[in-house]
């Protein structure tokens, strides 16, 4: 999925961005590509860890201006959970099936956000 | 009851871990819930930083016990020096002068705690000075021994019901969560964060604090799939053990 987004470099960001000479949205583009939970989860120890811990910050910091169904996150999250159940024994086959298993998860409470959300449109029909 | 005087103060496992992971003493902690404690803030209703958090955790722990209304047998034979006293430092706590600062007030309130002080009868804290082990001791001010006095408890019971409801892993589960910190535990982190401390020194950390460190910030924001407040708890409570006990293994 695409989408053209509009961003204030600040400036300290622009002169390392010059500096090394890295395009912002190649930097953005690869900082999107490691935010998962199911493949940090199926192993929390790889290197492209960081993105997804700034994004569990980030909610975590921005809980007031996130607006999430409490009950549909508890029901997923906990599901996500149980399926991923700290993969320590993480041999890549493991890996591979919880990476999957979770991923569908996530494909499912995205579904019931959804319906949750267009619910409005189609209880008066 | 009367065996409570001489058993050591128990310190709750989590109360170490807790210490140990913000590298206080614990000493230094009790000692300054200690300081906190006074006649004037029990009286006092609006909020002072820390001396607010010391005087709930004594009202709790006081309720807890059954034993809201003062008597007490130490102070048997000063009955009117206590409630005459009191009075004036109840006085002086709703009393709303300009220029007048709670400081000011607590330190005006001196004179009115000697007089019980000197009154009294001591059973429940005989000594100024509170053996924590052979080594550590803590020192017990005038007020602390009154309010045992007053309110029939032994130093110990106070400083053990503080130290329960510390918690790191407790209080790092409710983060993210609808759930809020006791308290007691929000005055122990003011502690840790240098609240009536004299934390001018360097702390220096080894290469496998820095990493635990490290790791304990990733923690933290993994268990955010854990949905379970109890079972957060758990996750971080086995982390922070396995922390202490590498910590002091000797």
């Amino acid at each position: 999925m695409e989408s053209t987004i509009h961003l204030n470099l600040s400036e300290d960001f622009y002169t390392l961005c010059t500096i090394y000479q890295i395009k912002p949205e190649y930097f953005v583009q690869k900082l999107i590509d490691q935010v998962s939970l199911p493949e940090y989860y199926s192993n929390p120890n790889e290197n492209n860890r960081y993105g997804t811990l700034f994004f569990l910050q980030f909610i975590g910091q921005e809980e007031e201006n996130c607006d999430v169904n409490d009950e549909l996150e508890d029901h997923y999250l906990t599901a996500f959970n149980d399926a991923m159940h700290y993969n320590f024994d993480a041999t890549p086959a493991a890996t591979e099936t919880c990476l999957s298993t979770g991923r569908n998860i996530m494909r499912q409470w995205l579904k019931a956000v959804l319906a949750e959300r267009s619910k409005y449109l189609t209880d008066n029909l | 009851m009367k065996d409570l005087k001489d058993q050591p103060i128990e310190i709750p496992l989590e109360f170490k871990v807790a210490c140990s992971i913000y590298k206080v003493s614990i000493a230094e902690v009790l000692q300054i819930f200690i300081d906190h404690v006074t006649l004037y803030d029990l009286m006092d209703k609006t909020y002072h930083e820390g001396f607010s958090e010391g005087c709930h955790t004594l009202i709790y722990c006081i309720k807890k016990k059954g034993k809201i209304n003062p008597k007490g047998r130490s102070m048997r034979n000063c009955k009117d020096i206590l409630s005459h006293n009191l009075h004036e430092i109840e006085i002086l706590a709703s009393k709303k002068k300009r220029g007048w600062k709670t400081t000011t007030k607590r330190s005006y309130t001196r004179c009115f705690v000697d007089s019980i002080y000197n009154a009294m009868e001591r059973f429940y804290a005989p000594a100024n000075t509170l053996y924590l082990d052979e080594v550590t001791t803590l020192h017990l001010n005038k007020n602390f021994c009154v309010l045992c006095e007053m309110y029939e408890c032994y130093p110990k019971e106070f400083l053990e019901y503080f130290m329960s409801y510390i918690s790191v892993a407790d209080a790092h589960a409710c983060m993210g969560m609808k759930y809020k910190p006791n308290f007691i535990y929000t005055f122990f982190f003011k502690i840790a964060n240098g609240f009536g401390r004299d934390a001018t020194t360097m702390i220096e950390l080894t290469d496998w604090e820095l990493d635990f460190y490290e790791r304990m910030n990733a923690i933290r924001l993994e268990i955010h799939i854990i949905r379970d407040l109890q079972k957060r708890a758990d996750v971080l409570r086995a982390f922070y053990l396995t922390h202490y006990q590498t910590m002091n293994s000797n």
